[in-house]
């Protein structure tokens, strides 16, 4: 059947020819790759350094240095902390405020890039509520305001911070701390799926493919000057933990302290695309895609991201889990 | 503040009361001009009276107001000798010339206020001549009316070799094709390679660019005005062709002589006639092809009066089907064994229908009418037909059981329009041609609609039966109401100055959303020497319908959607400038350049997937801004055995999307932001009817987006991803292309007409031109397992090398 379908395919392009086309990329010497989304309030900062080759990423050999400039002062230098990646992990402290001009600067070796943005203002959260949803999910009802001024970009996220305590008849052996990004349902909210709202109409085909909202970004132009209410909603399998890997280690008893957190990120224009983009490229349809992803940049001499946002953050505690 | 209602009236009342002192002591001559031996209405023919002249319309009809007293009127038209009548003009009269086809071909010796070609007040208006597109060097040995645009300065081609037109920096979706006055949806066969504008059923063909007439609206970048014969009134001809890919059969005659004529214009693809044959060597019912029909009744009904009905259906099909058969016996002689038959049909088609009645009425000598009714249709069909039968005795009962299953799939998408239209010539004076009108249409936009029909048949007792049609969910039927009135006048100001300044008001209402848009319009001429002139012009268009289009070529799966409360219309503004000379004899300079603001134009989205694109749409897309400019070098040669002309085009073509969501907010360039152009195109008349013809064009290669090296972004939850490391959009652009083709034709006269052989060779150098280009990354090892080599690489499919066709067409 396959080949009799290809019959006019090749009748078509029976004189077609594949071959390659020079290109001499216009940059191929290896660049510094810097990222970086800080977080006001975050007792360190992380940045990553990796090194960007035509083909591949790889780690930079020899020392490497990060440091942080605040309003044109330097704020830290960043220690490196070992990991099992070949990315290079450097973390510092420093405290940012609304306004402020951070600017980091990496250099290894030969090599040298630098990454300015401005911190936003805080974002206010003004109430959290939950509500039951359909098969065990939870429906959240996020009442935020936005101040009005211009365009504003913003994140949501919503996580399962979970404390877990091991006893080993009736002795603490160990614990554990399990944070987990919640995978949104934006399919409900009109801000959050930018419109795409799913049908309710029973008998429609839902025939849209757009790309899944991971990462909760928004921006205001549909509620500009007020107060919204924001409802997404998270699946079961994200409130129970579903993809936690308790330790390896004798134990017959365990006391969780399971707790959700709504946070509420105020963000530059460029990483709200920086977002989407990541979107985009974890929803998995980027292989069809019409256009190409192009994450946005914004390092200097070099490539990556570095980001600030301003969070508010509302904690709730989790009355109905289980661990399964 | 004045409305705009009251700005027309008001300007209409200004042009009346500039005519009526004048109007007295002069009389106006009116008529059709028309081909002598075939009685078809030659539009855009000459009529001049000293430094007096008019053209015909779209109709051939003609009207020039002169002082009483005696005058000579020359009559002309291009390959038609001249025809000169004398009178002592007393009264308004009515004069109807039929000009005699000329032996050579020869320039119109009238230089009079034609809607487009050098002499016009219009800029960027070209007339296609019909010859050019008949004797082209062309793909197959199909002569195609787009494809002649595409040779236009100003207008480029999409990918390599196929249909698609960009005009001016615009995109495929911004040109409005017209057949008869009828809009035309997906004008394209084979995916583009070919238009499905058949060169025999064509009359003249106007490529509109630069100062837009204000008649014409609804789309941004160029307008297409394609011409159909009317039909001969004195007696029967035809024409049957073989090309390399198509048949075509050509009839044309008078029903009552000078009365009603009709003309009938098929071609179809070889397949479509040995579908028989292929099904034979396939083994299975299978077969492509395409097909184009075009009719046309002329009826003169009167002087006063004529009535046109046009229709034109084309289709492209494919079609597959399949039989299987199994005996599923577990030992010979199986008394229970099952016996499976089923058969599975595939079939997916899509195409226009187009069908339309106008009706010519002359008021008086100075008021011309035309009112047009309209329906056209572009549907696409896919289906799936599955049918099975399991034929068996049961085990239990043992009782022979027959179960018949069925499975049905149809999804359909499309567009229809309803069209209704009248538009007026009004002569008030000779300075003065008045054109006026409104149009109504009335679109309905099918995104896209799925059937499902599943039953299963028990021994003729229906056990299970589903019938559903599915819609896409969000994307409704649409309904758009466009409503358009306008009013133009092409104003001889002074002997040396020529103005045409117009309106177009337009009316946009859809899903509750109301959308105005005023188009001023405005062009002059100034000619420095009757040989040399300068013209300047500035034109506003608004487009209501996108066409959601995810790949550089034609695919029945494209869509035309409406405007929503989201996307606005697509507007554009429009400045040109140009100097014109035509001070050798038969040739012809021009130099024009453009400034070109496109708003609320769209792109899609990163990441956008090519599946399901049509479901909420709107959200698939960014709105930004575009700038055009360029400058464009015409030179024609008209007169003597060799003809043509050379086309150069330096232009650009950007786009900006301020809100950051494409290309951070920074320009970047279209994806066919062309920098060089040219064509060059000629043709040798040797005479004893053996002609040649070539055409070389060079283009700049077009841009695209392609990975440039590996980078690794960062995640919130800080995780670390490698990817695929982009610039910006269209960051990189592709070699330039260039081709040259050649034909040669050979016309023998034969006891009833003649027969031509067409010998075409398409890209004749095999220039390797790029169709399609994709990019990916590469690394290479050695034995050792250590990269040796690493980068992008880039591949090209070429389908269109060295083609050479051969035709033949048998006129009588």
């Amino acid at each position: 059947m396959d080949k009799k379908l290809l019959i006019p395919l090749l009748l078509a392009v029976s004189a077609a020819c594949t071959s390659e086309l020079e290109y001499i990329p216009l940059n191929v010497q290896p660049q510094i790759v810097m990222n970086s989304l800080m977080t006001v309030g975050e007792e360190e900062h992380s940045v990553y350094l990796s090194l960007s080759r035509l083909d591949r990423v790889e780690g930079i050999q020899g020392d490497a240095q990060v440091q942080c400039f605040v309003d044109g002062s330097l704020a830290a230098t960043a220690r490196e902390v070992p990991t099992d990646q070949y990315q290079r992990l450097f973390v510092f402290k420093a405290d940012l405020h609304e306004g402020d001009s951070v600017r980091l600067v990496a250099t290894a070796g030969e090599y040298s890039a630098s990454a300015g943005v401005v911190v936003p203002s805080a974002p206010v959260l003004e109430a959290v509520d939950t509500l039951p949803g359909i098969d065990g999910s939870l429906d959240f009802r996020i009442a935020m305001k936005d101040n009005g001024q211009g365009t504003d970009y913003y994140s949501i996220g919503i996580f399962t911070n979970i404390r877990f305590e091991f006893y080993n008849e009736g002795v603490l052996v160990a614990t554990d701390f399990y944070r987990h990004r919640c995978r949104l349902d934006t399919s409900g909210d009109l801000i959050l799926s930018e419109d795409n709202i799913a049908s309710s109409n029973l008998g429609d085909l839902d025939l849209d493919f757009g790309t899944p909202n991971f990462y909760g970004a928004f921006l205001d132009s549909r509620f500009e000057l007020g107060s919204v209410v924001l409802k997404p909603s998270i699946g079961r399998y994200e409130i129970d933990a579903f993809y936690y890997f308790p330790p390896m280690i004798p134990y017959d008893e365990v006391a969780v302290n399971p707790k959700l957190s709504v946070e509420l990120s105020h963000i530059q224009p460029r990483h709200y695309y920086y977002l989407k983009a990541l979107n985009s490229l974890e929803s998995g349809t980027s292989d069809l895609a019409l256009e190409d992803v192009s994450v946005p940049d914004n390092v200097e001499g070099g490539m990556g991201f570095v980001g600030i946002s301003n969070t508010a953050v509302r904690n709730f505690e989790l009355h109905t889990w289980n661990l399964e | 503040m004045m409305t705009v209602g009251k700005l027309i009236s008001a300007a209409a009342l200004l042009l009346l009361t500039a005519a009526l002192p004048a109007a007295a002591q002069k009389a106006t001559v009116s008529g059709y001009i028309t081909d002598s031996k075939t009685g078809e209405t030659l539009i855009g023919a000459g009529v001049v009276e000293s430094a007096t002249g008019a053209v015909t319309n779209s109709y051939g009809f003609y009207t020039i107001t002169l002082p009483k007293g005696p005058h000579t009127l020359t009559f002309s038209y291009v390959g038609y000798t001249d025809e000169t009548i004398s009178l002592d003009l007393r009264r308004d009269t009515v004069i109807s010339v039929a000009l005699n086809p000329g032996a050579t071909l020869k320039e119109s010796t009238v230089v009079a206020s034609k809607d487009a070609g050098i002499a016009s007040t219009r800029m960027g208006a070209l007339e296609l001549p019909m010859q050019v597109i008949k004797h082209s060097p062309v793909l197959f040995g199909e002569h195609d009316v787009l494809k002649t645009i595409q040779l236009m300065p100003g207008v480029q081609s999409g990918a390599e070799g196929f249909s698609g037109i960009y005009v001016r920096g615009g995109g495929p979706e911004e040109n409005l094709l017209l057949l008869d006055g009828i809009p035309l949806y997906n004008a394209e066969h084979l995916m583009g390679i070919l238009s499905v504008f058949q060169p025999e059923a064509v009359k003249k063909v106007t490529l509109y660019k630069g100062s837009f007439p204000a008649r014409y609206g609804g789309r941004i970048s160029s307008i297409i005005d394609v011409r159909t014969n009317d039909g001969n009134l004195k007696e029967f001809h035809g024409s049957v062709g073989i090309g390399a890919i198509t048949d075509k059969l050509h009839l044309e005659g008078p029903i009552i002589k000078d009365k009603l004529a009709f003309s009938l214009s098929g071609r179809a693809m070889h397949t479509f006639l040995y579908t028989p044959i292929i099904h034979k060597l396939a083994g299975t019912p299978v077969n492509y092809y395409f097909y184009d029909l075009n009719g046309k009744v002329t009826w003169r009904i009167s002087d006063r009066d004529r009535l046109f009905v046009n229709f034109y259906t084309g289709r492209d099909l494919f079609y597959f089907k399949e039989k299987d058969n199994e005996d599923e016996s577990y030992w010979e002689d199986d008394p229970y064994a099952r016996i499976s038959s089923g058969a599975t049909r595939i079939d997916i088609n899509w195409g226009n229908t187009l069908a339309g009645i106008r009706w010519n009425h002359v008021f008086s000598s100075k008021l011309f009418s035309n009112t047009t009714i309209a329906y056209t249709r572009y549907r696409m069909h896919v289906g799936l037909d599955v049918t099975a039968e399991q034929k068996y005795k049961d085990y239990e009962t043992g009782i022979d059981t027959r179960v018949n299953n069925t499975f049905q799939f149809g999804y359909e998408s499309g567009m229809r329009d309803i069209t209704a239209r009248i538009d007026f010539d009004y002569t008030p004076s000779p300075e003065h041609l008045v054109k006026f009108g409104g149009e109504y249409v009335r679109h309905t936009f099918i995104p896209e609609t799925i059937g499902g029909y599943i039953s299963e048949v028990s021994m003729g007792a229906v056990s299970f039966k589903m019938d559903t049609t599915f819609k896409a969910s969000a994307n409704d039927i649409l309904k758009g109401h466009e409503l358009s009135i306008y009013a133009e006048d092409d104003f001889t100001v002074a002997d040396r100055l020529t103005l045409n300044p117009g309106v177009h008001l337009a009316f946009f209402h859809t899903q509750g959303t109301p959308y105005w848009s005023l188009e001023p319009r405005m062009s002059a001429k100034y000619a420095f020497t009757p040989n040399f002139s300068a013209k300047a012009a500035y034109s506003r268009m608004a487009q209501y319908v996108h066409l959601l289009s995810p790949t550089a070529i034609t695919l029945p799966t494209d869509l035309w959607v409406p405007i929503t409360d989201k996307i606005k219309p697509v507007t554009s503004d429009q400045t040109s400038l140009g100097m014109y000379w035509t001070g050798i004899d038969g040739w012809e300079f021009s130099l024009e350049g453009y400034l070109k603001w496109m708003h609320n134009i769209l792109e899609y989205s990163d990441g956008t997937s090519f599946f399901g694109n049509s479901a909420n749409w709107q959200n698939n897309v960014e709105m930004g801004e575009g700038f055009a400019r360029g400058v464009e070098l015409f030179v024609e040669k008209k007169k003597g055995h060799l003809t043509g002309w050379l086309g150069y085009t330096l232009a650009w073509s950007d786009r900006r999307f301020p809100d950051g969501s494409i290309n951070g907010g920074e320009w970047f360039p279209y994806r066919y932001d062309r920098r060089h152009n040219v064509s060059l195109v000629l043709n040798y008349d040797f005479g004893h009817g053996l002609n040649l013809s070539g055409t070389w064009t060079y283009a700049s290669g077009n841009t695209m987006t392609i990975p440039e090296r590996m980078t690794a972004v960062l995640t919130p939850d800080g995780e670390i991803n490698e990817t695929r490391y982009i610039s910006g959009r269209n960051n990189y652009r592709l070699p330039p292309s260039h081709r040259l083709n050649l034909g040669l034709s050979w016309t023998r006269k034969k006891r009833h007409g003649n027969a031509v052989w067409d010998l075409s060779v398409y890209n004749v150098y095999n220039r390797m031109n790029p169709n399609f280009v994709f990019a990916d990354t590469y690394t290479k090892y050695n034995m050792d397992g250590n990269v040796t080599e690493s980068g992008i690489e880039l591949q090209k499919l070429t389908i269109l090398p060295f083609i050479p066709s051969i035709g033949w067409t048998r006129n009588f």
